[in-house]
This record gives C-alpha cells, sequence and structure tokens, in this order.
C-alpha cells in the first residue's frame, strides 16, 4: 500500500520530470551530462591527422568536421610526440587517420554535425 | 428540564451518527489522480520530444510545378527559395523532414559499401519534383569510398593527362552512384598538414593540374568544386585556435583565376584573412567582400565551408546572427550538416524573416535561386 508520502514523492517527481520534458519543447536546451564533464576535464582537445606514418596538428574542429565524415572510429591508444591520442576515426585501411585524445573525441561528439554512430 | 448542552455544542453533536470519510482518504485519491494525471503529461511529452526529434513537426512544402524540366521562380515560396540554398548532411535517419523542407542538397559522408549510396540517394530523390544535389568530399586522399575503392591522391598527379584522367574516372565512378557534385579539387597551395590534397607544385602548375581535373569531371556531368577560397588552408597553425587567420599572397589566388572560367563551383572558407584580400576582420564565408572579389570570369556557384565548425560559429555571439550573416555575405548554396533538422527548419524560418524584414532582399534570393536550378538542369522562367 502506498503511503500519501510516498503519493507526494511520486508525484512532485513526475512533475519535474515534466518540466525537463517540456523546455525542449520550448526550445531550451540544457547543458549535457557531456558537456558538464568536458568542462571540467583539464586536458585540451587535439587531433592528428595521420597519413601513412606522417602525423600533423590540425584545428579541432575542422578535425571533428572531417572525424565525422569517416566510417567509424575506434578505441586506439598510440603515443605520437610525446602525447597520447585515444580514439582513431578512419574510413579504410589506407585512408586518412584522424587521432584524437579522450577530449577531443568528447568535444567532437557534442559537435552539431556528429550524427550518430 | 435544561440541556447540559449549549446551542454551539448542540449543532456539533446534531448528528452524531453521520458517516464521514477521513480526511486522510481524500488526500489519498487526490494523490492518486494527480499521479495519473501526471503520468499522462509525462507520456505526452515525451511522444512530443520523440516527434520532435525525428522532425514530425516540420511542415511538407507543397510540391513545385515543374512541367517539361521548365519552372517559374514565383512560382516557388519564399521558404522553398530559401530552402533550395541549403545544403544538409544526407543522414536516412532525417530523410523524411529533408524531402518535407525540399532543401537544395544532401551530403553523403563514408559508407561502409558501395550499394548503400545509390540506396540512400534513391531515397531521397524518389518522387522529388527539383531533385536534390548529392554531394560527396571525393578528393582522393580524403575518400568517402577508401572502404571499398581507392582513388590516386592530388599530390601524386604529375602531368595535365593524368589529371584529367583522375577527374574523368572519379567523374564516371560518382554518376554510376547518382553523386551530382564533388567539393574538389583543393587548390590551396603549401599542403603543410596532410601533404596530399593538394596538386603539385608551384601556383600556375596547380592552377593547371585543377583546371585539367575539373575538366575530366565535369565532362562526367558531375559539378567540381575548387575550395577552399581565398586559400591557406592547408597551412598548419595552432591546433588550439578556433579563429584562423592568414595573410593571402597573390599566389594563393592564382589557382582560383586559372579555373574561374572552368569550375563550376567555389567554395568559401572560413579564414580571416589580409594581404592581397581583406576580409575585414571576418571570416571569409561572411565577408561581402572576400564573396564580390571572386574572379570576375567566375559564374558558378558559391558555397560555403560547413557552417558549423567553430572557425565561424564561434565568430558570433548568437546562431541567428550567424545564420543572417551568412546569407546576406552572397554565397548561393550554404552547407549546414547540423544533425538535427528541426536546427535546420529554424535556419529558414530565421532567413524567411531577414527576407520579409528588408535585412536580405527577395531579389538577391532569386539570383541564387535561379543559378541553383539551372545547375540541376532545369529551365528557368519568370
Amino acid at each position: 500500500m502506498v503511503s500519501v508520502r510516498q503519493w507526494r514523492i511520486l508525484n512532485v517527481s513526475l512533475a519535474f520530470l515534466a518540466l525537463l520534458l517540456l523546455l525542449p519543447l520550448l526550445g531550451i536546451r540544457l547543458p549535457s551530462l557531456g558537456q558538464a564533464e568536458l568542462w571540467l576535464n583539464p586536458d585540451d582537445p587535439r587531433c592528428l591527422a595521420q597519413v601513412d606514418n606522417e602525423f600533423s596538428g590540425v584545428e579541432i574542429s575542422r578535425c571533428c568536421l572531417l572525424a565525422a565524415q569517416q566510417l567509424s572510429c575506434h578505441k586506439e591508444k598510440s603515443l605520437i610526440d610525446g602525447q597520447y591520442y585515444d580514439w582513431a576515426c578512419q574510413t579504410g585501411q589506407q585512408s586518412v587517420v584522424q587521432r584524437l585524445n579522450h577530449v577531443g573525441y568528447q568535444y567532437c561528439t557534442l559537435q552539431p554535425f556528429w550524427g550518430r554512430r | 428540564m435544561k440541556s447540559i448542552f449549549s446551542q454551539n455544542e448542540k449543532r456539533v453533536v446534531r448528528n452524531p451518527v453521520a458517516k464521514k470519510v477521513p480526511p486522510k482518504r481524500w488526500a489519498f485519491h487526490i494523490h492518486q489522480a494527480t499521479f495519473l494525471i501526471l503520468l499522462l503529461v509525462v507520456l505526452l511529452l515525451a511522444s512530443a520530444n520523440i516527434a520532435k526529434a525525428k522532425g514530425f513537426f516540420i511542415p511538407e512544402q507543397p510540391a513545385p510545378l515543374v512541367q517539361d524540366g521548365i519552372i517559374a521562380i514565383q512560382d516557388l515560396t519564399l521558404e522553398q527559395k530559401l530552402a533550395q540554398m541549403v545544403i544538409v548532411a544526407g543522414s536516412t535517419w532525417n530523410l523524411q523532414p529533408i524531402r518535407n523542407m525540399q532543401v537544395g542538397g544532401i551530403h553523403l559522408f563514408a559508407l561502409g559499401q558501395e550499394e548503400l549510396f545509390p540506396g540512400a540517394i534513391q531515397q531521397f530523390q524518389a518522387g522529388m519534383a527539383i531533385p536534390f544535389f548529392v554531394t560527396v568530399d571525393l578528393e582522393g586522399c580524403l575518400n568517402p569510398f577508401a572502404a571499398f575503392r581507392l582513388f590516386l591522391p592530388a599530390s601524386e598527379v604529375e602531368t595535365v593527362g593524368e589529371a584529367f584522367e583522375k577527374g574523368a574516372e572519379e567523374g564516371k565512378y560518382l554518376r554510376s552512384l547518382g553523386v551530382t557534385i564533388n567539393f574538389a579539387p583543393v587548390v590551396d597551395l603549401d599542403d603543410e598538414i596532410w601533404k596530399c590534397r593538394s596538386f603539385p607544385g608551384d601556383a600556375s602548375q596547380i592552377g593547371a593540374l585543377a583546371e585539367a581535373y575539373i575538366l575530366g569531371l565535369q565532362n562526367e556531368k558531375i559539378m567540381a568544386t575548387a575550395k577552399h577560397y581565398p586559400g591557406k588552408t592547408l597551412v598548419a597553425r595552432d591546433p588550439h585556435k578556433f579563429l584562423v587567420t592568414a595573410t593571402v599572397g597573390a599566389s594563393d589566388l592564382v589557382p582560383y583565376q586559372e579555373v574561374a572560367d572552368t569550375a563550376q563551383g567555389i567554395m568559401v572558407s572560413h579564414i580571416i584573412v589580409d594581404g592581397a584580400l581583406d576580409s575585414q576582420g571576418l571570416p571569409s564565408v561572411v565577408s561581402p567582400g572576400i564573396i564580390q572579389g571572386l574572379p570576375e570570369q567566375f559564374s558558378g556557384l558559391v558555397i560555403t565551408d560547413e557552417i558549423n565548425m567553430l572557425g565561424l560559429r564561434s565568430f558570433y555571439p548568437t546562431l541567428d546572427e550567424m545564420y543572417i550573416a551568412v546569407l546576406q555575405a552572397g554565397s548561393d548554396i550554404i552547407l549546414n550538416f547540423n544533425d538535427d533538422p528541426n536546427e535546420i527548419y529554424r535556419m529558414i524560418q530565421i532567413w524567411k524573416e531577414a527576407v520579409d524584414s528588408g535585412l536580405v532582399s527577395e531579389e538577391r534570393i532569386d539570383a541564387s535561386v535561379r543559378k541553383i536550378l539551372e545547375a540541376k538542369g532545369l529551365q528557368v522562367v519568370g
């Protein structure tokens, strides 16, 4: 048997949930957990373009667009020029690889063009 | 005999055996009813959110009247005309809202199997009175088909003949899939980052190779797009900075002058430039001076680089201001790969308000839409 107090708690929770669901319909966006995690992480987003065995730094926003256009991204830890990179995004075995550190990958997944993977 | 009860006490005890529901039971019923109502509200709001995410609230535009390949521009609503100026990411999960909005084109990212490309393209194109542009970034080094087909990187092309053959081979392949525009060739000098995206040689040699490539590609009915105007996008710089600045020299513009009367498209970048061209502190894509500074003999489509990149987005406090600035600057086609179709629809509505309020003239819109429809093979009247 649900007590009156328990009903109150349920109803307040449902009212709060209704409010959270109403906000996006009114065009109000709340920061996501991913954005909060990114903001708290002190590391910088980093990206390298790898062509054969050569690596070059790429501005992160351009890198994210190129990575979003690749077939897939997978976890692959690599140490390049003394820094760790955690993700590799590419289309084929012989194609350009966008290498991202964890913060860089998280940053990219928050971009509007990232899409579903 | 006097009653031991006062008048007040008599009122209270008038009906001592009447049945009354205890206050606690009423509260219980109210909470139950409230719970059911709130549960219903939450379910409705959740359904509305799902419908919105899928673009169900984006209205379908009326079918444009196209007869024997002829279309009258005045038969298109302002919203339809503005939508023609947008190329979006061709995600099949956004198929219906993209078709409903009748945007100008779809851009395809890498897929794992060759047959997925014509499959997706057919889904989008089926029954459309005005066909979509279908665009890809096939440069050779960057290649959305790399999972099953490789192409020669531009950096390995040595002669004009090879450049033409590369264009013809890629054009034939793209046409077989249903693609209509290739965002290539890259004609920037000094590819310090990838070292494979640009043709080899000095400015003049790059211009000649690019022109040959364009001829080969367009011979196969695929529109070429020289990029990224006004140059300097392949030069290594501080990867932490979003706003990119560069000094453009006269040599950076040489390839664009070489291809201006051949290329059917030129893509403008977000770089803030000075030197041979000055964007006045603005990203090039929103600088009217840069857009108008394109070579005189160029009569093709001016296409923006993707507008959600921070090189442009971080220049403006709000998206609305950015959308209006991009439209005001004068490009014919705007690339917006935002995966949320509601945001694409919102951008079109913002543009519509800008035209209605006089910030952007409808004549400017009509001029771009005319070029777009003609590039799609339609005859435009009116």
